[in-house]
């Protein structure tokens, strides 16, 4: 009979002594799908590589991840994009003024877990905040609303996804203030308080820092950036949060799925990759739908573009409107969907490559 | 699919750590290519946040709650469930004993017995020697329940190693 010894740290590491099988964490897999999550979740950086490729792993237990970089862009490909960016409505959401008024600061990454922007399913897709001004060489934006997050991120970069090195900026729009904070640096001319801020023991270096401030609505709001020159970039980042668009606005997509109810197919997630005001490029989109586990996609590429293959599940594609279209489920729920992932497919239509066509109803009759 | 170029640093970071983040992952789940999975799951969420998270104050515990995340979210799955339930299936992969690894072999098994928040904190205050509070933080509960739970699953542990035989 074994008792409990005095200490047990010592037997816990005597436990984890005890010959063990080689491992089988692989660093480089974790890259890979950390990546590709990072699109899914958007989080503040979004991580995509320039040729097609999508992909989802099953990682411990059912834990699905669904990948997706952006295809090669087929040479001659009509530009798809250039939303104008900002648009503001009336309806649909808390709504405030461009200008922003200032509160405590705060640092979104310790923003507990509240429900998100959420996708609504009628009323079209609404993103709370855009961009407004942007440095020049920002060409391309990502952007949509994530259900089950308690931060809305969007982020532009010099191309359409993460490249090494690439100067990036990031917006972030939350329902909570700081947890804790090393120090603050005021922001003038961004309302009564807005700061340069940094995490407990981090010092307050503006431009490398998290520019936050909250606006009328009581949204916490925050403008960072990465690979920036840091001899310009407070200034960039300040100017960026002066011109920041607050207020729910529609995101014209390039598909529609026409004749299903939105109550069949919850919305997780919708990611639109378009070119920045003032700059031309494809557009791409992924869409999160919901069954039961995250675990049905679709991917929006201009036709000509070559997507897939997925090793991951079923899919099936489609050229319609100018983009080719491809659904990509796991096997059960591709056994889910009415006529599997083609039945679905059919549902969904291309709306054209000119951004004016397209509709922030994904859902319609 | 094209190749994704890592985050240098992150590579810098975690490639010494993989050891480290694999053993506790074996304290809390008390299977090593279970133990492996939950890694291989707690770095790439970390990667999925690294540009934000690699100025975090922190790091080995931002990757070690991640971890412990992964692993208490995971035993709400009814498949993780089934799996613990099968007393039968929990030492079958383990490798061949050394010498003296009766008595770990016993607290690994008594381990597999505890609730999962429980076996945490005892993982995270006695193998990763937090304080209470640190502890408190990575379980994302109060000081008080570390206490409690700690003191439930080691009065547990002594419970279940007093009253089964040796291995």
């Amino acid at each position: 009979m074994t008792g409990m010894p005095e200490d047990p740290g010592s037997q816990l590491t005597a436990l984890t002594e005890l010959a063990a099988p080689a491992t089988a964490i692989d660093l480089y897999k974790a890259c890979d799908d950390g990546y590709r999550l990072r699109l899914r979740r958007r989080r503040t950086n979004r991580a995509l590589t320039g040729t097609a490729a999508v992909g989802v792993l099953g990682v411990a237990a059912t834990v699905l991840t669904i990948a997706h970089s952006p295809a090669t862009h087929g040479a001659g490909q009509q530009a798809a994009g250039q939303l104008p960016a900002g648009q503001q409505v009336t309806t649909g959401g808390p709504t405030s003024p461009p200008t922003t008024a200032g509160g405590a600061p705060h640092s979104p990454s310790t923003a507990p877990s509240t429900p998100g922007p959420g996708i609504a399913q009628t009323g079209g897709v609404r993103v709370p905040a855009s961009f407004g001004w942007l440095p020049q060489g920002m060409a391309f934006i990502d952007e949509g609303p994530s259900a089950g997050t308690s931060t809305y991120t969007a982020a532009a970069g010099t191309t359409a996804g993460k490249a090494a090195g690439q100067p990036r900026v990031f917006l972030s729009v939350g329902d909570t203030g700081p947890a804790s904070m090393s120090s603050k640096i005021p922001v003038q001319g961004l309302g009564t308080s807005a700061y340069w801020v940094a995490g407990t023991g981090q010092s307050v270096v503006p431009g490398q820092a998290d520019l936050i401030w909250q606006d009328s609505s009581g949204k916490w709001l925050t403008v960072s950036g990465d690979s920036l020159d840091p001899a310009t970039a407070a200034a960039t980042l300040e100017h960026v949060a002066r011109t920041i668009v607050v207020g729910q606005a529609p995101l014209p997509l390039p598909i529609q799925i026409r004749g299903l109810a939105p109550a069949a197919l919850g919305v997780n997630q919708v990611v639109l990759t378009h070119p920045a005001p003032g700059h031309t490029g494809p557009a791409n989109l992924n869409i999160g739908l919901n069954t039961t586990d995250d675990s049905l996609s679709v991917f929006v590429e201009p036709t000509g573009t070559t997507q897939g293959p997925w090793t991951w599940g079923t899919s099936a594609c489609k050229d319609s409107g100018g983009w080719n279209i491809c659904v990509v489920a796991d096997p059960r729920a591709a056994t889910e969907l009415p006529g599997g992932v083609n039945g679905l497919l059919a549902h969904i239509q291309g709306l054209g490559t000119d951004p004016a066509h397209w509709s922030a109803d994904l859902f319609a009759n | 699919m094209a190749e994704h170029t890592p985050d240098r640093d992150f590579i810098e970071f975690v490639s010494g750590r993989v050891l480290w983040l694999r053993r506790i992952a074996f304290l809390l789940c008390e299977d090593w290519h279970h133990a492996d999975d939950l890694a291989q799951t707690a770095l790439t969420k970390l990667y999925a946040v690294w540009p934000k998270a690699r100025s975090a104050d922190n790091l080995d515990a931002y990757l070690r709650t991640i971890l412990v995340n992964t692993y208490i979210n995971e035993t709400r799955r009814p498949l993780w469930k089934r799996l613990v339930s099968a007393d039968t299936g929990v030492l079958l992969d383990v490798p061949e004993r050394a010498p003296d690894s009766d008595a770990a072999l016993d607290l690994r098994a008594a381990l597999a017995k505890l609730p999962p928040r429980q076996r945490a904190a005892v993982v995270l205050r006695y193998y990763c020697d937090l304080s209470v509070e640190q502890t408190a933080a990575e379980l994302n509960c109060s000081p008080g329940t570390v206490k409690s739970q700690t003191a439930r699953g080691l009065d547990a542990l002594r419970r279940i190693l007093q009253a089964q035989p040796s291995l």
